[in-house]
C-alpha cells in the first residue's frame, strides 16, 4: 500500500505507428500497456547505468523465491544439478573427443 | 587505477540476487557485495557459461520471472565473456574435483578477472585450485572473503 503513495504519471505523446507496436508488444506478453512502459523505462535507465541489472534481479527474484518458500540450500542443489545436467548434455562428449578419447 | 574485475560462479550469483536477505530480513553477505557492486565498487564480469546455468535455474524455479530475466539481460549480451572451447576446459581437468566444474573454471580463464568470486569451498577453494587460480594471477574469494577486500569485514586466521 506504502508503494501506492510512491506512483508518480507521466503522460506521453507518441507516434500512432509507435503506439500500435508498442500495443502488440504487450500484448503479445500479456501486460498493459503500463507495465510494459514501466519495464521499457527500467530497462532504459539500467543500460544507461552501463551495469549488468543484478540490483533489478534481485528485487523480482528475492521476493519470488520468499513467496515459494525456496530456500538457499535448495537453490544451490539445483545449480549443481543442472552444472551437471549442462556437462552431460553439451560439454562431455566434445570434451572426450578433443581430448582424443 | 582501474576497478577490480570480478568473475562470479553462478552459485555465488544466486546466493546475491535470490537471497540478498537471511529469513530474519537482515542483509546476507551475498547482498551486502550486491550492494558493493550496485555503489560501482568493482565490475563483474559475466559468462555465458554462467549465464547459461542461471537460464535454466530460472526455467526449473522461477518459470514465470524467465521473460523479464532475459529482457533485463538482453542489453548486456555484447558484454558476456564468450563460452570457453573444449580445449580450454580440457587443459584444466586436472585442476577441477568434480569434472562439472571444468567449463566454470575454465570460463573463469577466458574472461581474466581479477577475483574469482565463489562460495563453493568444495571446487573452488581447495589447496589445488587455489594454486591454479594463483598461477594464473587471479585472486579466488568468497562472499565473505570478497567483503574483506572492500574492508567491510575482517579477514579470519587461516586454521
Amino acid at each position: 500500500m506504502k508503494a501506492a503513495y510512491n506512483i508518480r504519471r507521466i503522460t506521453l505523446r507518441v507516434p500512432s505507428q509507435l503506439h500500435r507496436e508498442f500495443s502488440q508488444a504487450a500484448s503479445e506478453r500479456y501486460l498493459s500497456l503500463n507495465q510494459l512502459a514501466v519495464e521499457a523505462l527500467e530497462t532504459y535507465l539500467v543500460q544507461e547505468k552501463g551495469r549488468f541489472p543484478l540490483k533489478e534481479l534481485s528485487d523480482m527474484l528475492a521476493p519470488a523465491a520468499q513467496a515459494k518458500g525456496l530456500t538457499e540450500e535448495e537453490l544451490m542443489r539445483h545449480v549443481r544439478e543442472v552444472r551437471r545436467r549442462i556437462w552431460q548434455e553439451r560439454y562431455h562428449q566434445a570434451i572426450e573427443a578433443a581430448r582424443g578419447l | 587505477m582501474s576497478k577490480p574485475r570480478v568473475f562470479p560462479d553462478t552459485g555465488a550469483l544466486v546466493a546475491m540476487i535470490v537471497f540478498p536477505r537471511d529469513r530474519q530480513g537482515q542483509i546476507s553477505l551475498g547482498g551486502e557485495v550486491l550492494q558493493l557492486y550496485d555503489q560501482g565498487a568493482f565490475d563483474f564480469i559475466l559468462s555465458r557459461a554462467v549465464v547459461d546455468e542461471l537460464e535454466e535455474v530460472m526455467d526449473q524455479d522461477f518459470p514465470e520471472q524467465r521473460a523479464h530475466f532475459l529482457a533485463f539481460l538482453a542489453p548486456f549480451t555484447d558484454q558476456l565473456s564468450r563460452w570457453p572451447t573444449p580445449e580450454e576446459i580440457g587443459a584444466v581437468l586436472p585442476v577441477v574435483t568434480d569434472i562439472d566444474d571444468a567449463p566454470i573454471f575454465a570460463a573463469a580463464l577466458v574472461a581474466d578477472p581479477n577475483v574469482v568470486l565463489s562460495n563453493d569451498f568444495r571446487a573452488f577453494h581447495t589447496p589445488q585450485a587455489k594454486a591454479f587460480w594463483k598461477e594464473h594471477g587471479i585472486d579466488v574469494e568468497s562472499l565473505y572473503g570478497l567483503l574483506c577486500l572492500f574492508g567491510r569485514r575482517e579477514r579470519k586466521e587461516e586454521p
